[in-house]
């Protein structure tokens, strides 16, 4: 479990002004959850997402962050946190220094002191996991950038870490990318158990989720499942933030006269209600 | 400014084995201030295209033509004035902001062709005034104190403040939350309509150019296989699945419905129209049913 606990983060601007990036944070993320973490830029999600490996670490008086029991602030743990949660940014290009992918997938672990035969078993498992086997020898930079995003998530199961934080991981990414990256997230959390913690201003990913926080001003405005929280229409169009398409959608044919449930997410959901076997009037399965 | 590319090929390493056709035989034809829309999965070639535009590139054949200077034979002091009419701005442009202060980072193109210090102040609040900023506001800030959207806006205005007539953003949008993206698409628009600018915009996103462009370019494998207004590109769902570019999350619900019998048209591109015409559909069932 990676507990916040009253977590407070403040810096100040050239021009002498205080911003609270973070505010009070208090959150708990239990092992196997699928979390998303939506908000605008600013509203702090970046910069709580680099407390959960300890990239910060909290000041004192400004809360804790503890992982599996371990207080980041206790700098003799700090190796063993980042061992455990993994951290994936926007831009593979960044992120990938070797100029072969199974040097790349095992640059972590070498660091680690870890034996070769135990890298080597690592890096096959690591590499299976995004799907991408078969590609040990080649060169990172001639993959798309779906296959390079796969690459740096391979990298950081390299590590076996606990919880993977993916930080916008998909923004760079072509559809048929974000895809790939989207597939592969929801198959390590299902398959494999992987507590998965996703930011993305990309709504359509966020229905994807079993749990999904709505950060606004340093503070977690909303939390719950997508279904509920897409519900709040009033307070996510007051963050500016967007719906999902159709959300959008189901509220409009709400209004229309057709009942979608609230828990139409997806296309797939949509087009799965819009059944001609349906009783239009209820909704409810002709049988 | 008319911009005419004939038979354009590009290939990256020549004679090596890892020689990629990266463009193969592209003709395009854009008039003057249009507004375009260029798209295409990750490697089919659009980016290779948009450094053509400005010289950053040598085409391996054809050519490219921009006010019926050919762009490719230029040299020296034509070479400069036409990638001075031609404005690229790249993807994350905020990473290469650099000087102290706003003022000096969108100062720099014209202080290097040697404009006087008095013409760059009016350049400058000129083009920071287009892209939305107040001038007064932020001109002696520096640009790594402000937000993203803000830090983006800056660096266009540092390839405006060259007086371009030819506007090029790679993937403008990325990175940005929905209302910053929204945002940002609206000043382009604005900018194009209010300086009569040629605008090209590139994106992976189909639903976003959509709602900028008039006219959808559509590459892959570098080469040009859609051209059309977006209605008329949507239509082809088919087509945009196949290429990997995924179609609008709309459409392809829209063309879900059809393959079961709906009498539903893929050319609306907004949820309103989609839901019209959903609930027409299905209300009239209700209607035979009751």
């Amino acid at each position: 479990m990676i507990e916040v606990i009253n977590l407070s983060h403040q810096y100040q601007t050239a021009s002498g002004e205080t911003i609270k990036a973070l505010d009070r944070v208090n959150l708990k993320i239990n092992e196997g959850e699928f979390i998303g973490i939506a908000g605008r830029n600013g509203s702090g999600k970046s910069t709580l997402a680099k407390y959960f490996n300890a990239l910060l670490i909290p000041r004192p008086g400004e809360g804790q962050v503890v992982v599996d029991g371990r207080d980041s602030r206790k700098s003799e743990l700090v190796w063993e946190i980042r061992q455990r949660v993994g951290m994936v940014f926007a831009n593979p290009d960044n992120q990938i220094v070797a100029p072969v992918i199974e040097e790349e997938v095992a640059f972590g672990p070498e660091n680690l002191g870890i034996p070769p035969a135990e890298i080597r078993h690592r890096v096959n498992q690591a590499l299976n996991q995004v799907g991408m086997a078969g590609y040990e020898k080649r060169a990172p930079h001639h993959l798309s950038g779906g296959q390079k995003q796969r690459i740096a998530i391979s990298g950081a199961l390299a590590m076996q870490p606990r919880y993977l934080v993916l930080d916008e991981p998909t923004s760079m990414l072509d559809p048929a990318g974000r895809q790939e990256v989207m597939r592969t997230l929801k198959q390590l959390n299902q398959e494999a158990g992987m507590t998965i913690i996703l930011i993305t201003h990309h709504m359509e990913e966020l229905v994807e989720v079993d749990r999904l926080i709505v950060m606004s001003q340093g503070q977690i405005v909303l939390d719950g499942p997508p279904a509920k929280v897409f519900q709040e229409t009033q307070v996510l169009r007051e963050l500016s933030l967007d719906v999902p398409q159709v959300v959008k959608l189901s509220s409009m044919l709400r209004q229309l006269g057709v009942n979608v449930p609230w828990d139409v997410l997806t296309v797939d959901d949509l087009v799965d209600f819009l059944q001609p076997d349906r009783n239009p009037k209820t909704g409810n399965r002709i049988s | 400014m008319s911009l005419i590319i004939e038979n354009l090929s590009y290939t990256y390493m020549p004679g090596t084995p890892y020689a990629t056709q990266a463009l193969d035989q592209v003709n395009l034809t854009i008039k003057k201030k249009e507004i375009v829309g260029l798209i295409g999965p990750t490697g089919s070639g659009k980016s290779t295209l948009i450094q053509h535009l400005n010289g950053l590139l040598k085409p391996t054949s054809g050519q490219i033509q921009i006010d019926g200077l050919i762009l490719n034979e230029a040299k020296g002091e034509q070479m400069r004035q036409l990638r001075q009419k031609v404005g690229l701005v790249f993807q994350f442009p905020e990473e290469q902001l650099f000087e102290e202060t706003v003022f000096d980072d969108v100062a720099f193109g014209p202080r290097n062709m040697g404009t006087s210090e008095e013409k760059i102040a009016s350049r400058v609040r000129w083009a920071l005034e287009a892209v939305g900023l107040n001038y007064e506001e932020i001109y002696r800030r520096s640009p790594f104190n402000l937000s993203g959207g803000q830090m983006r806006r800056v660096a266009i205005a540092g390839v405006l403040a060259m007086r371009p007539q030819i506007l090029i953003l790679d993937e403008p949008t990325a990175g940005l939350d929905p209302q910053g993206r929204d945002s940002l698409l609206n000043q382009i628009r604005y900018l194009w309509r209010k300086l009569s600018l040629t605008v090209i915009v590139v994106s992976h996103h189909l639903d976003e150019l959509a709602r900028l462009a008039n006219r959808l370019i559509v590459m892959h494998q570098g080469k040009i296989i859609l051209d059309a207004p977006p209605a008329q590109v949507f239509e082809q769902a088919e087509i945009l699945r196949q290429i990997g570019l995924g179609v609008p999350l709309l459409t392809d619900l829209l063309s879900r419905l059809q393959e079961k019998g709906w009498p539903v048209s893929l050319a609306a591109v907004t949820e309103k129209e989609a839901a019209r015409q959903i609930a027409e559909y299905w209300l009239s069932k209700q209607a035979e049913s009751a």
